[in-house]
């Protein structure tokens, strides 16, 4: 049985060193919770594990020059409990809240949840509508910061070379006209992986009623998550009421349809996709909406 | 409601509780007797097909390997895994150690014994086997209709039968009724995966560790198949992190007591959550037709049902399971003319076996989805259709020709809708209407006490009382993990007045413990629960006999109470003594030792009954449904450890929203299980559990310890039945192929509107 070595650096420096040392079958170790299960089933078989958890900076959440960084290594606890984040990104908590269960939300970690590139992964549609980007290091000590879509290459598979680490997640702030939310769709409520998931923010005209710049994210379709401009564009400067959220329900639709044809799992998730926009829409505007749910 | 009692009807933890919680308790898994090897299976990737070659050249040089096994170098005998007597009518012998023809994906086909787990696991990755392929029956529908493809020598129908009671004459203005209700295949899912240990000694004795239900019936089937005596073979039952019915079969006992007498030396056997999902068993897949005829003031005189049940690859318990769909419904219902058909089909797919409440989920479903129809035609309470269909006490079993003893389900029924406020809410629900829909339901249920009428249901013990006054009861009991262990203690401490504490029970171990056939159909709480009454009482007699000897009084001028016998009062001067001083002085003075051994017959197979009410509310936009309020009522004779009745009602419906919403083993169109792991098979979780009430009736009218009956399986039978019911009133749909999943409720509600 060949055993997989094992790098725990301690700051920035050491992990350069220790990126170095990888080869193609190597692996970087966050949280674990898909990495380890798949090393126990044999899915995957590294020669080489580089255990980020002794790296104290990659565990930072803080503001700069109107720029949320949040460390790599931030579990997604860390995400519900974090004040800056409760107070400026609802909607990254929320996402964070909905992954897996306590176990496992106090274990896995954003840049795990990039690194992974599950299609299904809860905070990649929020990143996405915010326009986050990845801060990128090599074994050189060379930094580079790239889209999550660049990051993100498909099901499972991301751009970062073998000597490369995601060490930061940077979300540069929406003004304060805006309103965002995150919502999700699994086969229960808790525990649950996403059969769909959408992050929505809008910028919001209290006196015209109206919204601008709309952004949405959207994930479990196809191979990865996707900014749906579309969509985006036919809301732009609509005024809100119920008519809108039927329009985005449809829409949405229309865009779940145009991104999976033909796949085993269209006909529901076209329909329960109107569910979601109308559940986000309802989170957004809850004066303007009265729907009850599971919860009242 | 139980004053006169001391411990009955009280709460107490189940026995191994405290050992559970601190891990101090050790499983098959924590077990490694000295030189010990692991074993690990390969298993068929495909559904059917004959092993032609396999190479192990790879395998055996991975370090640690010890021997690889499969069809080539094994028996070819075949085994049924459910047989508990030689010669058992329905038990056909046709389960191979490892198969030369698989016949469903996860089927046996080698096996490797190495040093360590991960040699074992190394080599069977090695492992390159030949299959020739054929083509592969998925389906009742294809086996039935493909005779050209023979999953077993005499086809692919394992059985067929027909019973019918009491005469056609349906009045001629009835209202005809049919329904089709569709149950799936789901996985049992006890956080313990299977294991089993194996060790046949210097002496040619073979000892069998196993988390079993029934060590007697493991014993002979080995004792059989490797022509053994009986006496060469130990069989002990370990704790047991669940079973569900799962652990009944003796499904790894024969293959691993095959490689320890190969070998030589102790093997253990342990499954992962994918081989317990793919290779195990599963509650069977089931296809339930139902035609009624009703009178339009809803007296039912006519029921048909035709129900066939996809048995998988071999026998196993597929028989007697499908023979038992036809004995549910005439123990719920009057029904004047009763007449089932029914069939259990041999396919290429995971083996169907027995699962809490063997078939009376699976029939009760349909039974009463099918009830609501009818109450639904007929512009009828579902509550008060069934008032007027419900079998009353002492009501006979015209299919078993049983008495169904002081069956209550019509008061379950009563008090339950009251506590529920069933009339308010249903009349209530019906009219809502918006993107979240509440609807209520409810569903009766039947089963019964054990094997008296049709199999051998006794069971002997022994009672001793020690020297200090405390108790020894040796039992050949198998706690599954639903407080097996501690009801016997509340038993025996009501009957003697002593502390529960004061007594060690054992669980079963065929050379130490006496017969019994295990813990099946219900009848542990009923018949061995009675019978350590009657074991408890007869050593009453004796303490009483030694007490009367040394107070030199007949025994009727002696009472028992509090760990003490006294002399009556008002008789002469009162005298008192100790269990420890009666015990002391039996054995020392008297030279008698204070034990008794008994055996009890079951001498009745009574009814139990629950009638359990959920509400539902389900999201017409997504079909995600939640069961969001629920109440179980049940007919349980006398409660014997409250608390843990309640637990057991508890699970019960957590493992029926699932089997109404969402578990099923899914079987992809090229045979392979494609939800294999909990990531993927979803049972329902504590975010998504209602607050379940619980309501117990307790009549103590039958021939249980204190007039208790079974809870355990009954439990789990009217369960998906209530949650369907609340689906189809929140909707007006009628859905009846289980799971409802997302997918089917939001297909069910598009079509509504389409019709609407």
């Amino acid at each position: 049985m060949r055993e997989a070595a094992m790098l725990t650096p301690n700051n920035l420096s050491e992990l350069r060193e220790a990126l170095g040392q990888a080869t193609p079958p190597s692996k970087i170790l966050a949280g674990g919770t898909d990495l380890v299960l798949a090393i126990h089933q044999g899915r995957c078989k590294p020669d080489l594990l580089i255990d980020l958890s002794g790296v104290e900076e990659l565990k930072i959440i803080k503001l700069t020059e109107g720029r949320i960084h949040i460390g790599a290594m931030a579990t997604f606890t860390q995400l519900m409990d974090n004040q800056l984040i409760k107070g400026s990104l609802p909607c990254l908590r929320e996402a964070a809240s909905l992954i897996g269960s306590n176990q496992i939300r106090s274990a896995g970690t954003i840049g795990g949840n990039i690194g992974n590139a599950s299609p299904a992964g809860d905070t990649i549609p929020v990143l996405l509508a915010f326009d986050a980007v990845v801060r990128v290091l090599d074994s050189s000590g060379q930094a580079v910061e790239q889209s999550i879509d660049q990051v993100i290459s498909g099901a499972g598979r991301t751009s970062l070379r073998r000597d490369q680490v995601i060490t930061e997640i940077i979300i540069p702030l929406l003004g304060e006209h805006y309103r965002s939310t995150f919502v999700k769709i699994g086969s229960r409520t808790a525990v649950t992986i996403a059969k769909l998931n959408m992050a929505l923010a809008v910028k919001y005209d209290e006196t015209a009623k109206s919204i601008s710049d709309v952004r949405v994210g959207l994930g479990a379709i196809g191979t990865k998550a996707f900014r749906e401009r579309q969509v985006e564009e036919i809301l732009n400067g609509r005024r809100v009421d119920q008519c809108l959220a039927d329009t985005l329900a449809e829409e949405l639709s229309a865009a779940v349809q145009r991104a999976i044809p033909g796949r085993y799992s269209l006909p529901y998730k076209r329909e329960a996709v109107k569910g979601l926009a109308q559940s986000a829409f309802a989170n957004l505007f809850p004066k303007l909406y009265g729907g009850v749910s599971f919860t009242t | 409601m139980s004053k006169e009692f001391r411990y009955v009807g009280g709460t107490f933890p189940c026995d191994q509780a405290l050992r559970k919680v601190t891990g101090d308790l050790l499983y098959g898994c924590d077990m490694k007797p000295a030189e010990m090897l692991y074993a690990k299976l390969l298993l068929s990737p495909i559904p059917h097909g004959i092993v032609k070659r396999i190479d192990t050249a790879g395998a055996e040089k991975v370090p640690g390997v010890v021997k690889i096994f499969s069809h080539f170098n094994a028996p070819h005998k075949m085994f049924n895994s459910c047989r508990i007597i030689p010669g058992q009518k329905f038990c056909i012998e046709d389960e191979p150690l490892f198969a030369a023809r698989v016949k469903f994906a996860g089927e046996r086909v080698a096996a490797v014994v190495a040093d360590s787990l991960a040699a074992a696991r190394e080599a069977v990755s090695l492992l390159d086997v030949e299959y020739e392929e054929l083509p592969a029956l998925l389906t009742t529908e294809e086996a039935l209709n493909n005779k050209a493809v023979k999953i077993q020598p005499g086809g692919n129908l394992a059985d067929q039968y027909e019973i019918e009671v009491g005469d056609s004459a349906p009045a001629a203005d009835c209202l005809v009724v049919e329904s089709v209700t569709q149950t799936q295949r789901t996985h049992h899912a006890a956080i313990e995966p299977h294991v089993c240990l194996a060790h046949y000694d210097g002496s040619g004795k073979l000892t069998v560790w196993t988390p079993t239900q029934g060590v007697f019936g493991v014993r002979s089937v080995l004792a059989e198949f490797f022509n053994l005596s009986y006496s060469k073979i130990r069989v002990i039952k370990i704790p047991i992190g669940g079973s569900f019915g799962g652990k009944q079969e003796y499904l790894f006992e024969p293959v691993t007591s095959f490689m320890a007498m190969e070998t030589r030396r102790p093997v253990k056997l342990m499954l992962d959550r994918e081989e317990c999902i793919i290779q195990t068993r599963v509650r069977p897949a089931v296809r339930v037709k139902i035609k009624t005829a009703v009178s339009r003031s809803g007296e039912l005189q006519e029921f048909i049902a035709d129900t066939t049940l996809d048995a998988g690859a071999f026998t196993g318990s597929a028989v007697d399971y499908s023979r038992t769909l036809a004995t549910k419904a005439p123990k719920l219902y009057r029904i004047p003319h009763y007449k089932h058909t029914g069939r259990a089909v041999y396919t290429n797919t995971v083996k169907s076996g027995g699962a809490r409440g063997w078939g009376a989920p699976e029939i009760i479903t349909a039974v009463e989805v099918h009830m609501d129809q009818v109450a639904k035609r007929l512009q009828m309470d579902p509550l008060e259709f069934r008032l007027h269909n419900l079998v009353y006490p002492y009501d006979r079993d015209p299919v078993l020709n049983l008495s169904l003893g002081d069956a209550r389900v019509r008061e379950c029924l009563e008090k339950g809708a009251e506590a529920f406020h069933w009339k308010e809410r249903f009349h209530r629900h019906a009219q809502e209407g918006g993107r979240y829909r509440r609807g209520v339901g409810l569903a009766c249920g039947a089963h019964k006490n054990g094997m008296y009428g049709g199999f051998v249901d006794c069971t002997s013990m022994t009672l001793r009382m020690n020297e200090d006054g405390s108790l020894n009861l040796n039992a050949s009991l198998h706690d599954v993990g639903c407080g097996t262990a501690t009801a016997m203690k509340i038993i025996v401490a009501e009957v003697l007045d002593l502390e529960p504490d004061l007594i060690t029970v054992t669980e079963a171990d065929t050379e130490l413990t006496g017969y019994d056939p295990g813990c099946y159909g219900s009848r542990v709480i009923y018949n061995v629960g009675a019978c350590a009454k009657e074991t408890a009482e007869k050593l009453k007699d004796k303490i009483m006999e030694s007490a009367a000897f040394i107070l030199q009084k007949p025994k009727e001028y002696l009472c028992m109470a509090e760990g003490h016998v006294f002399t009556m009062e008002g008789t002469d001067e009162r005298r008192v003594l100790s269990y420890k001083e009666i015990a002391e002085r039996a054995i020392r003075e008297n030279y008698t030792d204070l034990g008794v051994a008994h055996t009890y017959y079951s001498p009745s197979n009574p009814g139990s009954y629950s009638v359990q009410f959920a509400e539902a509310t389900v999201d017409t936009m997504t079909g995600l449904t939640r069961v969001t309020d629920f109440l179980a009522v049940g007919d349980v004779g006398r409660a014997l450890n409250r608390g843990m009745i309640e637990g057991q009602f508890q699970g019960a419906v957590q493992m029926g929203i699932g089997y109404a919403l969402c578990e099923e083993v899914k079987i992809n169109d090229r045979g392979k299980p494609v939800n294999n792991g909990f990531k993927k098979y979803h049972l329902v979780n504590a975010p998504d559990m209602p607050d379940v009430k619980v309501l117990l009736i307790e009549h103590e009218g039958d021939d249980g310890p204190f007039g208790a009956k079974s809870v355990g399986e009954i439990s789990a039978v009217p369960t998906a039945g209530a949650v369907i019911n609340a689906v189809n009133h929140a909707l007006g749909t009628s859905l009846s192929d289980m799971p409802l999943t997302p997918e089917k409720v939001l297909a069910a509600i598009k079509q509504t509107e389409d019709q609407g």
